[in-house]
């Protein structure tokens, strides 16, 4: 290719470029008078929401409910200072479900007719109540967001009562798993 | 190939899975579910035989008699009859006393 060419072709690009860099006109309505007419400001809403699929939740919950049995079948565990759901989240969150699934060869039970068949509740829900593949609503409750007031929430563990113990229990024996879900928002 | 080039080859796939191997995992979100799991263990007192032990009471009824033998009752009564012999014994005494002052001094009237 010639120079002259080249100069061609560099001299193109860069008008090329020029153009394509230049800010565009902002043109402006007028009337009849030439006074400007038309918006020449735009406004933009910015929202703020917690993520539907609530992924982005931090929260700890107890990693366990003991419980001590007395000669009756009265089953009694710590005190709910002790039991504590805890938001770690900036926004307030709620518990929205509880399931609890029973461990071979315990059962969780109402009746106090099963063999190693126990029973108890957790803020008035009963864990005989929660059993279904879903679980049950869990009592209404908000914790707050991260370091507030009500950012922690004292589970009350009450009505404890097993019947017809045949399993050692000198020892501790696993009997029970909670899956407690939570969700973002406060609780309706 | 150069020997640089055939260890270059070599290292770099080692290094590659030794970044794998080592490196941990990252911590998977529970997502909005937590789990806490129960345990059921005895507590105090659990498995003791309970006992009914009849208590021996040394509270009386009325109309009851109290037995032989029974420290409790038979103590204040030897007491309290102690000192009625004692009193009675200590009453005589000073009977005594007075009628032997009393003969006496008939007897130094009369002469």
């Amino acid at each position: 290719m010639s120079i002259k060419n080249k100069l061609a072709a560099v001299a193109c690009g860069l008008a090329l470029v020029g153009t394509v860099a230049a800010p565009v006109a902002a043109l402006a309505a007028q009337d009849e008078s030439g006074n400007v007419t038309g918006q020449t400001t735009g406004t933009t809403n910015v929202t703020v929401q917690t993520d539907p699929s609530g992924t982005q939740l931090s929260f700890t919950v107890p990693t366990i409910i003991p419980f001590y049995v007395a000669n009756g079948g009265t089953m009694i565990t710590a005190s709910g200072t002790n039991l504590k759901i805890v938001n770690n989240s900036v926004f307030p969150i709620h518990v929205s479900k509880v399931k609890v699934a029973a461990v071979n060869p315990f059962t969780v039970t109402s009746t106090d007719t099963t063999e190693n068949g126990f029973d108890f509740t957790l803020d008035g829900v009963k864990a005989s109540d929660a059993l279904g593949e879903d679980g049950v609503d869990y009592t209404p409750t908000t914790l707050g967001y991260a370091g507030s007031a009500q950012a922690s929430h004292p589970v009350a563990v009450k009505n404890g009562k097993i019947n017809k113990v045949t399993e050692d229990i000198s020892s501790a024996k696993n009997a029970a798993t909670i899956t407690w879900t939570l969700a973002s928002g406060k609780a309706q | 190939m150069s020997a640089k080039r055939f260890i270059a080859s070599l290292a770099v796939p080692a290094l590659v899975a030794g970044t794998v191997l080592a490196c941990p995992g990252a911590a998977l979100a529970q997502g909005n579910t937590g789990t806490t799991d129960v345990t059921v263990q005895a507590g105090p007192g659990w498995g003791q035989k309970i006992e009914t032990v009849q208590v021996k009471t040394t509270r009386r009824t009325p109309g009851d008699l109290a037995k032989t033998g029974d420290p409790a009752f038979w103590a204040p009564v030897a007491l309290a009859g102690a000192a009625t012999a004692s009193g009675g014994l200590l009453m005589l005494k000073r009977n005594g006393r007075n009628e032997d002052g009393d003969d006496a001094k008939g007897e130094a009237d009369g002469k």
